[in-house]
């Protein structure tokens, strides 16, 4: 209820922060089931981090050493305390393969894996923009969806070889300094990021057809049409700003895909980013990273998710609406 | 967008692809540029793992002592060494040995000489708990063992003596002493590379060494180096001056890149055998204009192992080994790039001479024959298997071929590392694995692998006789010749038990330009760099 005297503005404003503040507690209550639920799994995976540093020459002494060095040789309980006190600091600790601080890591791999997903977000807008365009043009509508249809189940492992050995043949800009810090690195980061962007360009490209289609037969389009307004101006008065808000939606289920499937293409085209990351800290047990990488990508999901929830009733005042009466 | 400005975007991009291909095309013998198949690993002498780092970090470190192309020891950084007793050995540095040009040694970047003190820090560092290769000294060197497990806050059998010669005691006497330390995972680095405020740049922005390259630049998709004007060893000289290596992980690219030019060399994986030789061995034609290649052996082995706890009738194993069509394999996953063996010791190892004869060790008549005396009934026999060195490839040919024998093999896939952890704890009766010795004799292969002591890694075998434990140890004290003789007679005496059906030693493949001439590289698997030159006239 409003508390009578208080301004339109600061009821607004303490709604807001409600709301914000909401949010906010349920973030943090993911990140900490997150965080965890990743300790745990992969404490419980029967694995010996120690052997796996030091291979199959050493002798059983000089596991036992390491494991003791690492903590490993403590209970369950204590490492997860260990390690909650260190995420209070921010400190994500130490590599166990090389010694290496977590977190700088991630920071370096992250700027290279956040590069590809911006130019793959880049071909994803393109493609969404040509097909919204495409779908109110006579007779383009089965194209749209054949093509569409074939972005969708296009195996991304198989695009992406068949395009990188394509690239190797014929592109000319295929080294990587091993950050983008170039416009060479940025034209060499292109192909990977076409690959990635090519599941999400199919599924967004259908539902933006689909709501294009299902918006133009509506009656307000038919009457702006009778009005004599262009196709165009049609598109961007009345069916775009009814069509973004699922088309956002589903971007938004997309987003953290175009991190966690960039292993692949990281692997084909040798890109230092996170996916490359995640597969050999697996590979290696290398717990710290893993749980930073776990914790990375929670963050950047939630931070998403978060951002895409507050640009809804921006985008669709009927939702800030929902907030109002919620509020 | 105007037909005009489409146009003129158009021009403007095939341009900048038309000037980019131009680039760094032209025939240059003074820059090599390396294609590797992973991000390097930390250049970090204490962490390296993967042999293959090596190609990189042998251009930067060198160890006391080296390999010379015939599989001798040969001097490194020490230049001589004495022992009297084979107890305690004495290292000499040699003159004129610096590190390379750092901002690690203060302002002026300026490399210093390598000291006795250098060398005892490397060691104790080598020692610790977090190093990969303390295994190579825990069982030797006195007070590492100690060190290693926390119990000593220095090695009690390492010593400085003056500034340039250093002093190692050992646990007992050790004649082969030397063939532990010509390996460069124990190389020598500079004390300040310890200090904590290095923690972080140390084998990353920062790797410091002796050897003939310095690092430039490091990232995880390209090392830069450029030859060490300083480093001690002048009389022989190449042409390539920069150094890059650069990381391409599929293998088809790599090869693409290699072919267009993007890269002068390469290591060739076992995938790619066959796009680039021809049935007959040599190089396919596409390939034969502009390149060549050169294969070498390394000590390696590779081999279906058993866990004689798990797999204890004698006969069976025997059956197994007999059964194996060694051949076969080499020639059909390999192209003929491996040499079988029948034992543990890599065949080609300086001076040896195995009593094990590799025509007589696939034999189905014999195996058979073992297959009737033992107790086995048909029983599936699960054979772990992994995602390198072809385990896969290798476990589903074996399987074949013991099959009309009778016996049934179930392949079981796990990781690298997992098959490692589990062939630890004895997990599995039968395990396809391959090692890559970093001893330069056969005494401490044998010892390492087989001594009932080293149970359960890295006697993975959980192989135990007394006897051959004896003899084992002593072996560190006879003469070299008497010592090698007496390790043939050793092996095969294991081998009457088939602790594991050893089956061939892989050889490296190298696919280069020929615009430069052939590289020398040692049995440890070492590239020499510096003395890469142009190919001369019809060395083509």
């Amino acid at each position: 209820m409003p508390r009578p005297g208080a301004s339109p503005v600061r009821r607004r404003a303490r709604r807001l922060a409600r709301y914000v503040a909401g949010r906010l507690t349920y973030a943090m209550t993911i990140t900490l089931g997150v965080i965890a639920l990743s300790f745990l799994l992969f404490h419980v995976i029967p694995s010996d981090p120690a052997r796996t540093q030091l291979g199959a020459a050493a002798t059983e002494q000089q596991v036992a050493s390491l494991r003791h060095q690492m903590g490993l040789d403590q209970t369950l309980p204590v490492q997860l305390l260990t390690y909650g006190k260190r995420i209070v600091r921010l400190d994500l600790g130490r590599s166990f393969v090389d010694d290496r601080p977590v977190a700088w890591e991630l920071a370096g791999k992250l700027t290279t894996t956040a590069t590809v997903a911006a130019i793959a977000t880049l071909f994803i807008m393109c493609h969404v923009a040509l097909v919204c365009w495409g779908t109110t043009v006579a007779g383009a509508r089965p194209a749209i969806s054949t093509i569409n249809f074939a972005l969708t189940i296009a195996p991304t492992m198989a695009v992406g070889i068949f395009l990188a050995l394509l690239v190797a043949r014929y592109y000319p800009f295929a080294s990587f300094s091993g950050a983008p810090s170039s416009w060479q690195d940025w034209l060499f980061l292109v192909p990977p990021a076409f690959v990635l962007a090519t599941y999400p360009m199919g599924i967004l490209g259908s539902i933006a057809q689909r709501q294009i289609e299902e918006i133009d037969r509506a009656a307000y389009v038919v009457a702006a049409r009778a009005r004599g307004l262009g196709t165009l101006s049609v598109l961007r008065s009345h069916v775009m700003p009814n069509a973004m808000v699922p088309l956002l939606s589903a971007f938004g289920n997309q987003l953290p895909l175009l991190l966690t499937s960039a292993f692949i293409v990281e692997i084909i085209y040798s890109v230092p980013g996170l996916g490359m990351l995640l597969l050999k800290s697996v590979l290696a047990r290398d717990l710290p990273m893993l749980e930073g990488l776990v914790l990375l990508s929670a963050v950047v999901t939630i931070i998403v998710t978060f951002a895409l929830e507050a640009l809804y009733p921006i985008l669709d005042p009927r939702i800030s609406g929902v907030w109002h009466a919620h509020g | 967008m105007t037909r005009s400005t489409f146009r003129m975007c158009a021009l403007a991009l095939a341009a900048t692809f038309a000037l980019a291909s131009c680039t760094g095309k032209a025939p240059r013998t003074d820059a090599l540029v390396v294609g590797i198949e992973a991000e390097p690993e930390r250049l970090d002498p204490l962490t390296i793992k993967n042999p293959k780092t090596f190609l990189i970090a042998w251009q930067i470190y060198e160890g006391l002592l080296s390999l010379d192309k015939s599989g001798e020891v040969a001097p490194g950084l020490a230049d001589q060494w004495s022992t009297t007793d084979n107890l305690v050995w004495r290292f000499h540095i040699r003159s004129g040995a610096r590190f390379q040009d750092s901002d690690l040694f203060g302002p002026d970047h300026k490399g210093r000489s390598v000291t006795a003190g250098d060398v005892v820090a490397s060691y104790t560092a080598f020692c610790s708990a977090r190093a990969y290769p303390a295994f190579l000294l825990t069982d030797t060197l006195d007070g590492c063992a100690a060190y290693n497990g926390g119990k000593a806050t220095s090695v009690s059998g390492l010593r400085a003596v003056g500034n340039d010669v250093v002093e190692m005691r050992l646990i007992k006497p050790e004649r082969f002493f030397l063939n532990r330390l010509t390996t460069a995972w124990i190389a020598i680095f500079p004390q300040e590379a310890l200090a904590p405020a290095n923690r972080d740049r140390w084998g990353l922005g920062l790797a410091v060494g002796t050897g003939p390259f310095r690092m430039v630049s490091h990232s995880a998709s390209q090392i830069v180096m450029e030859r060490n004007p300083d480093y001690w060893d002048q009389t022989k000289s190449g042409t390539v001056k920069q150094l890059t290596f650069r990381t391409i992980t599929n293998d088809e690219v790599r090869l693409g890149e290699l072919r267009r030019g993007g890269i002068d060399m390469m290591l060739v994986p076992n995938g790619l055998l066959p796009a680039v030789f021809t049935k007959q061995g040599g190089l396919q034609p596409e390939l034969a204009t502009s390149f060549r290649q050169q294969s070498f052996a390394t000590f390696n082995s590779n081999m279906i192992g058993f866990n004689l706890a798990k797999l204890p009738d004698v006969h069976l194993r025997r059956a197994i080994s007999l059964g194996i069509d060694r051949r076969q394999i080499v020639d059909q996953l390999f192209l003929g790039h491996a040499e079988v063996a029948g034992g543990p010791v890599p065949p080609g190892m300086s001076g040896y001479h195995s009593q094990i004869s590799a025509a007589q060790l696939y034999n189905p008549k014999r195996a058979a024959a073992e297959l009737a005396q033992s107790g086995y009934h048909g029983e599936p026999i699960e054979l772990l298997i992994h995602n390198q060195a072809a385990s896969e490839q290798i476990g589903q040919l074996v399987q074949a071929q013991l099959k009309p024998l009778g016996i049934a093999v179930v392949l079981k896939k796990v990781d690298f590392d997992s098959a490692i952890g589990r062939m630890v704890k004895g997990d599995d009766p039968a395990f396809s694995m391959f090692l890559d010795y970093v001893f330069s004799s056969p005494e401490p292969i044998l010892a390492n692998l087989f001594d009932s002591a080293k149970r359960p890694a890295p006697n993975f075998w959980q192989f135990s006789n007394p006897a051959i434990d004896a003899d084992l140890h002593k072996l560190g004290s006879m003469d070299r010749a008497s010592a090698l003789h007496e390790s043939a007679r050793i092996e095969a005496a294991i081998m009457t038990q088939a602790p594991a059906a050893f089956l061939f030693r892989l050889d490296q493949v190298a696919l280069y330009s020929n615009r430069f001439g052939p590289v020398s590289i040692n049995p440890h698997g070492a590239f020499d760099f510096r003395t890469l030159a142009a190919a001369k006239p019809g060395e083509h």
